[in-house]
C-alpha cells in the first residue's frame, strides 16, 4: 500500500482521501450492523414465541465471564480511542495503546474459549446430549453459539487488523498521514458496540427475583 | 507527557468510567428487575452505552454530515428490518 497521491482513485488531497476512507468504513459498518441485525431479529422473534424457554435457557450462560468480557471490550475501546487521539503527537505511546487493545482482544478470546468449554461440559450444545428442557431452550442456545461465535470471528479479524496496522506503521510502510489506524479503530469500536447489545440479551435474561 | 496527562486522558477516561458505571447498573437491574420492565431497562442501558461509544469514541459528534448520515442509515435499516419482521410475525 503506497500513499502516492497520484495513484489513488479517490483524489489527490490527503484530507479528501482520509474523508473517503472514513465514509467507506462507516458504510462497511452499516453492512455489519445489518449482518448482525439478522441474528438479533431472529432472537427477537424466537424470544417472543418462547419467553419461558428463553428464560430457562439464558440462566445457564456464564454471567461473570460474560460480564468480565464486556468490561474488557469497553476498556479496549477506551485504549484504541486514546491511541487514535495521540497518533500524530506521540506515535510511540499510540503504538503501545494499539498493542494494549490487541492484548485486550486476545484476553476476550481466551475467556470465550474457557466459557465455551464450560458450556460444552454443561451439555449446552443443541442436538443430542442437550441438557435442558423444554425443547425450545435449544433455540436460545443455537442463537448463543451462532451470535457469540460470529462475534468472536469479528474480534479475531479486528485483532488481526490492528496488529497489521501496528506492524506496518512501525516499519514505516504506512505514511503517518494515513487514516488506517482511525479506520481500524472504528471497526474495533463496532465490535464493542455489537457485544454491548449481545451481553444483555444473552447474559442478563432470567436473573431477576 | 508532563502536565498533559489530563489533556491526554480526558474526555475519554470519563466516557470509559461512565461505560463501566452503566455496566454495573445493567447488572444490578438484571437482578432487581424482571420481565418486560427488566428487558426494556437493559436494552435502554445498552443503547446508552452504544451512544457513548459511537458519539465519543467513534467521534460521530464531530463528524461531517455525510458520515452521520451513513451511520444513521445503518441503524435505520436495522430498525426497519426489526419492526417489519416483528410486525409481520405478530400479525399472523
Amino acid at each position: 500500500m503506497h500513499d502516492n497521491p497520484t495513484s489513488s482513485p479517490f483524489g489527490t488531497d490527503i484530507r479528501q482521501r482520509g474523508a473517503a476512507a472514513q465514509l467507506g468504513i462507516w458504510l462497511f459498518l452499516a453492512t455489519e450492523i445489518l449482518f448482525f441485525g439478522g441474528l438479533f431479529t431472529s432472537y427477537a422473534i424466537y424470544r417472543i414465541m418462547y419467553p419461558e424457554a428463553f428464560t430457562i435457557a439464558a440462566r445457564e450462560t456464564a454471567l461473570w465471564l460474560g460480564t468480565t468480557n464486556t468490561a474488557i471490550l469497553l476498556t479496549s475501546s477506551f485504549a484504541i480511542a486514546l491511541a487514535v487521539k495521540i497518533e500524530r503527537s506521540n506515535d510511540v505511546l499510540s503504538g503501545r495503546l494499539v498493542i494494549a487493545t490487541v492484548l485486550f482482544g486476545l484476553a476476550f478470546l481466551v475467556i470465550k474459549v474457557i466459557e465455551y468449554a464450560i458450556d460444552i461440559e454443561n451439555g449446552l450444545v443443541p442436538g443430542s446430549g442437550f441438557s435442558l428442557a423444554p425443547e425450545e431452550t435449544q433455540i436460545f442456545w443455537a442463537l448463543y453459539w451462532l451470535m457469540t461465535g460470529v462475534h468472536a470471528l469479528h474480534v479475531i479479524a479486528g485483532t488481526g487488523v490492528l496488529t497489521a496496522i501496528y506492524l506496518l506503521k512501525r516499519s514505516d510502510r504506512i505514511s503517518p498521514d494515513s487514516a488506517s489506524l482511525e479506520v481500524g479503530a472504528l471497526y474495533w469500536h463496532l465490535v464493542d458496540v455489537i457485544w454491548i447489545f449481545l451481553y444483555p440479551i444473552l447474559y442478563l435474561v432470567g436473573r431477576g427475583a | 507527557m508532563n502536565g498533559t496527562w489530563r489533556e491526554f486522558l480526558l474526555p475519554e477516561a470519563v466516557i470509559w468510567l461512565a461505560l463501566l458505571v452503566l455496566l454495573g447498573l445493567t447488572l444490578a437491574a438484571a437482578f432487581v428487575l424482571s420481565g418486560t420492565i427488566g428487558t426494556t431497562a437493559n436494552i435502554a442501558i445498552a443503547v446508552a452505552k452504544a451512544l457513548l461509544v459511537v458519539l465519543f469514541f467513534m467521534h460521530l459528534r464531530h463528524s461531517s454530515n455525510v458520515i452521520r448520515l451513513a451511520s444513521i442509515l445503518g441503524v435505520l435499516w436495522l430498525g426497519l428490518m426489526l419492526t417489519l419482521t416483528i410486525a409481520d410475525f405478530l400479525a399472523r
